[in-house]
């Protein structure tokens, strides 16, 4: 009987998928008109995408000289930069910045989208619009630079003279320069545009019937909130991490790296390797932080799956069952 | 406990009146159907007594309690909504148990609630699914096995049936039927089908632009209608409604239009008196239209109505045929018979039979009954 | 005009979430090896639930998909390879598709624009149409679609349809969004459309009702495949299979499971004599019999008890349903209006007139054929 109710199942998403899936099977012609369709596509990913990253694998093998002839050291470079304790540390560096601007920048937005729900619609609309002004990230960043200055700065100033502090580092200070350099992100809040547009489209129905059925405002949140926005935050979050594990403009306008290379990412780093003509060191350098990244992306993408409606795997039946099954 | 009322109910939505002071109330243990065209209010009616709109003004009473500001979390009823709502992330457990969690029913208890509930409705074998996998007449039982596993003060359903294949309605409204047997509580049910209004109210209300037309069993609104409105939207297929002139020829009541003169039963002469040399609805139901033959009383010139036969739709136990009068701008009647119309007849001039006992009467005005007047 | 003939068509969809990477396909054919022939001016309802690829068959049809194999022909000629719009063919959609930014007229008039052709030919053919499409049409004309009712809406798009003189109608469900009032004066105008046309009509419908009703034949659909066709009494008396018996006729059939033993039926313990004629037919050992509900006799001496769930009266066919439970199986039966309310019923199934099916599978063993009156 079980298998009645699957075949109807499957039906059922035919059925659903009908309109949507209504691309005819190709005829000769039509596979050729495909394929002229893909071209652009096909040609700008090479040329632009896969072209470079191959190019700066190949001379990372090389000793990448512009004079004199180019010679295959075959891992050199990569064993160097291994022994390298600058590497060691711009990556202790980025991993520090990615984790704090995941917290800051990519859990604060999913909050406050949830929060920002509850309001009227009018001061939703007027929110929306803040956020929507365009702001040149770079002005911005400037800017910042010299909110954080210590002896003019409007931040030392709220420090001392608002707060009674003693006068703060900011960005002088080795512990406090990567938060410093999140902050701003903070005040961005394209990820939680994108959040509300996806807590709009959550039918309103299921929040009336969890209503109904005696749920409070968490529980809300946690049953039906999140749990739809699963897909859009599971996609949010791999683009916050290759994002921050990437960052450089906000370190190299703000700090240059210091102090004492407390804010120097692996990319910055990478940019000053660039900077003294070690292009093969540069480019390892560039491989082993696509490998770490996606490393994480592989991983992440294995243990989780981030259709919240799609049968449940091995794992969600044997805890489901464990928990209901007791009596 | 006990019944649900509703006094002097009114809804606005800015300038639209949605609920137009409505008073009914729904006894415990009955099984009320709310039934209307689209956009009559009765959606708006039942999301008042969930509490998921505010009324504008009136009072809504749960037994003595005045609920008017309770939160739909707070009121104690259950719900079965037109898309289920059953939540696509949860399995179907988790879905049925979604209530009695929320009010922190002790694991054992609702546990038991769940698998009963579900074996009820024969959802047992597929509690670790998730709704994409199951057919629409399965969710809509997870959506029943939801309200089942609630002890709520009220029951109310919002059109649950109307996303099912037709062929799946039969059972369904067994199941919704064996719900209410189980909970024997106040349930309200909103339907535009008259048909399953029909076959599941205790009592059915008839609305139509926020107001309540009529309230009754569905024998009373069938054979009793109030007003044009329910009479035509009672029943299916609906009444016949021809424009006649109420005449007085010598001793004999005559309704005649360009079609047929048909003369009224004298019983009708005393209520009818005033309305003599007026323009008047005449409303005749289907099955009140007989093949001459087999009419079960007199049939001559005065209760015979002519039509040319246009469709003829097989039924179960007979047919019901299509036809258009044999005036100059020929209207259209429906007449239901036991026996099977031979199809050879389409197209074909027939005499049929009215059953003058039956006939309904209605001031084109005021659309009021002139014989079942309040 | 046309005949239109699907011979031996497959389709199966080859779309990224209907096959895995390597491109095996993950769900049976849409269309499993399905042939259909629709005469000149008939029409035909291809009727299933949903997810039978009954709605695949008419894009096939229309040419907005291209079978896998087989062909479909127009008047003998293949047009398999040829594009929708050069076929000419008229569709009309569950939700309308009008162009909402124009006017009734303008939605009627863009095919013209299209095709190039003038201005006072569109003027002409929509005059036409209008004076078809009877009164109240003109009026419609006038509005956006926004303002329109849904029933206005879906009337305007036949217009659209038919302005284009199109050799073919194909309609997907044009009514199944309609309020059910509404669904009732839809469908007879567009029966009588149909009629007054003599267009050759592919109508898809879940509903076996509106399919009895719309369609000189029906065909039956499960899992991609055409299960029968015929009309109606072929379909109701003479069903191929358990599923066609079930999927005809509502309330649907009761399928009780029986034991024949020499030339004697037991239900639940209860013999009976068959009649010869049937007898003859069956096997001896375990067969499921149908039971229509008119086929029962009530209140008989030789009647089996049967505990009564609910009673639904339908005063339009002058029938009611008694409802209730035997030998496991969900029982419906035929009664008088004005039958008693009763905990349970005596009744005998009419043996000559039921179907009887293999205990397995679903072949029919023997069906009572179509009803001889004389």
């Amino acid at each position: 009987m079980a298998s009645e109710s699957e075949v109807r199942a499957v039906q059922e998403s035919v059925a659903v998928g009908r309109t949507a899936v209504a691309a005819p099977r190709l005829s000769g012609r039509r596979r050729l008109e495909s394929w002229l369709f893909l071209l652009p596509a096909v040609l700008f990913q090479l040329n632009w995408g896969w072209y470079p990253l191959l190019a700066a694998f190949a001379i990372s093998l090389t000793n990448a000289q512009f004079r004199g002839p180019v010679q295959f050291i075959g891992l050199d470079s990569y064993v160097r930069m291994w022994d390298d304790p600058l590497v060691a540390q711009a990556f202790k560096v980025t991993a520090i910045y990615a984790g704090l601007s995941i917290v800051l920048t990519f859990l604060v937005p999913i909050i406050v989208a949830i929060l920002l729900m509850e309001m009227p619609r009018r001061a939703m609309r007027w929110m929306m619009i803040l956020w929507f002004l365009p702001l040149s990230s770079i002005a911005s960043t400037m800017l910042f630079r010299y909110l954080y200055n210590a002896q003019y700065g409007l931040f030392e100033w709220v420090a001392t003279q608002v707060l009674h502090l003693p006068p703060q580092p900011f960005l002088n200070s080795s512990t406090q320069v990567n938060f410093w350099l999140v902050f701003p992100g903070l005040l961005f809040f394209g990820p939680g545009l994108i959040y509300m547009a996806t807590l709009q489209g959550i039918p309103q129905s299921y929040y009336e019937a969890a209503e109904v059925e005696g749920a409070g405002f968490w529980r809300k949140i946690w049953t039906i909130s999140l749990p739809r926005m699963r897909p859009i935050i599971s996609m949010m979050l791999i683009f916050a991490l290759i994002d921050s594990s990437q960052s450089f403009e906000q370190q190299q306008i703000m700090t240059g790296g210091g102090p004492g290379g407390a804010s120097r990412t692996v990319v910055l780093y990478l940019y000053d390797l660039l900077q003294y003509l070690r292009y093969n060191d540069a480019t390892a350098l560039g491989v082993y932080l696509f490998l770490v990244v996606m490393a994480l992306v592989v991983i992440y993408r294995v243990f989780f799956t981030d259709d919240p409606d799609a049968p449940q795997g091995r794992l969600g039946k044997l805890r489901s069952r464990h928990g209901g099954g007791e009596s | 406990m006990g019944r649900v009322t509703v006094e002097n109910l009114v809804k606005r939505f800015r300038e639209k009146v949605a609920v137009d002071d409505v008073s009914f109330e729904v006894n415990d243990g009955e099984f009320l159907v709310l039934v209307g065209p689209s956009g009559c209010g009765k959606t708006t009616t039942l999301r008042l007594l969930a509490g998921l709109e505010a009324a504008t003004e009136g009072e809504i009473r749960f037994g003595e309690r005045v609920v008017n500001r309770v939160r739909p979390r707070d009121r104690n009823v259950a719900m079965v909504f037109q898309d289920y709502a059953i939540f696509p992330h949860m399995t179907v457990y988790d879905n049925v148990a979604y209530g009695l969690r929320s009010r922190r029913t002790p694991r054992a208890l609702t546990h038991r609630r769940v698998m009963e509930a579900t074996r009820k409705f024969r959802i047992e074998h597929l509690l670790w699914r998730k709704p994409r996998q199951l057919s629409g007449g399965e969710r809509q039982r997870v959506a029943l096995s939801r309200a089942m596993v609630r002890d709520a003060e009220l029951y109310l359903y919002d059109e649950p049936l109307s996303n099912l294949d037709a062929q799946l309605r039969h059972q369904a409204r067994e199941d919704v039927l064996a719900l209410h047997e189980e909970k024997r509580r106040p349930s309200l049910y909103v339907t535009h089908d008259q048909s399953e209004a029909m076959a599941l109210g205790d009592r059915i209300a008839v609305m139509r632009d926020g107001r309540l037309e009529q309230i009754g069993t569905g024998h009373e609104l069938y054979e009793r209608p109030r007003n044009l409105f329910v009479a035509f939207f009672i029943g299916t297929p609906s009444m016949n409604l021809f424009d006649v002139e109420l005449r007085l020829e010598g001793e004999r009541l005559v309704a005649s239009s360009g079609a047929f003169r048909l003369r009224l039963p004298d019983e009708m002469r005393p209520v009818l008196a005033g309305h003599v040399g007026k323009r008047l609805r005449l409303g005749i139901r289907p099955e009140d239209l007989h093949v001459p033959r087999m009419a079960p009383f007199p049939v001559n010139q005065e209760n015979t109505l002519r039509g040319v036969v246009n469709v003829i739709e097989p039924t179960s136990a007979g047919s019901t045929t299509y036809l258009s009068t044999l005036e100059a701008e020929p209207r259209d009647f429906v007449a239901t018979f036991k026996v099977r119309m031979p199809s050879t007849y389409l197209d074909k001039e027939v005499p049929l039979a009215v059953n003058a006992r039956n006939v309904h009467l209605f001031d084109p005005e005021t659309e009021l009954s002139l014989l079942h007047g309040a | 005009m046309a005949r239109v003939d699907v011979e031996d068509v497959v389709k199966s969809y080859d779309t990224a979430d209907a096959v895995t990477i390597t491109g095996r396909p993950l769900r049976p054919p849409a269309l499993n090896h399905v042939t259909l022939s629709i005469e000149d001016g008939e029409t035909v309802c291809v009727v299933g639930p949903s997810g039978c690829g009954k709605s695949t068959l008419l894009k096939v049809v229309a040419g907005l998909e291209t079978p896998d194999s087989g062909r479909v022909l127009y008047d003998g000629e293949d047009v398999t390879g040829v594009r929708p719009q050069e076929r000419g063919v008229g569709m009309v959609f569950q939700d309308y598709a009008l162009y909402p930014s124009m006017r009734g007229k303008s939605n009627l008039a863009y095919y013209f624009q299209v095709h190039r052709r003038s201005d006072e030919e569109a003027k002409r053919r929509t005059r036409e149409v209008a004076e078809i499409m009877g009164v109240g049409f003109d009026s419609l004309l006038g509005r956006i679609p926004t303002s329109l009712s849904g029933g206005e809406q879906q009337r305007v798009a036949i217009g659209r349809c038919i302005v284009r003189d199109p050799s073919l109608f194909l309609m997907d469900e044009p009514i199944s969004n309609l309020d059910a009032k509404l669904r009732e004066s839809t469908r007879v105008e567009i029966k009588k459309l149909l009629r007054r046309f003599g267009i050759t009509t592919l109508y898809v419908t879940h509903d076996q009702q509106e399919a009895v009703f719309m369609g000189d034949r029906i065909a039956v659909m499960r899992d991609g495949r055409i299960v029968q066709v015929g009309t109606f009494d072929e379909l109701y008396y003479d069903p191929a299979n358990l599923y066609v018996a079930r999927f005809i006729g509502s309330p649907p059939m009761t399928i009780l499971p029986a034991r024949v033993e020499a030339r004697r039926v037991t239900v639940e313990g209860q013999g009976w004599d068959l009649p010869d004629d049937v007898a003859d037919m069956l096997p001896s050992g375990e067969v499921r019999v149908g039971v229509r509900p008119e086929g029962w006799a009530l209140d008989s001496a030789d009647g089996v008890r049967i505990p009564l769930r609910h009673v639904e009266r339908i005063p339009t066919e002058r029938a009611s349903f008694l409802y209730g439970e035997l030998a496991g199986a969900s029982v419906a039966i035929a009664a008088p209006l004005d039958y008693p309310e009763t905990e349970s019923v005596q009744a005998t199934p009419d043996w000559g007139r039921a179907c009887y099916f293999s205990a397995e599978g679903e072949d029919t063993l023997r069906a009572p054929g179509a009803l001889e009156l004389f």
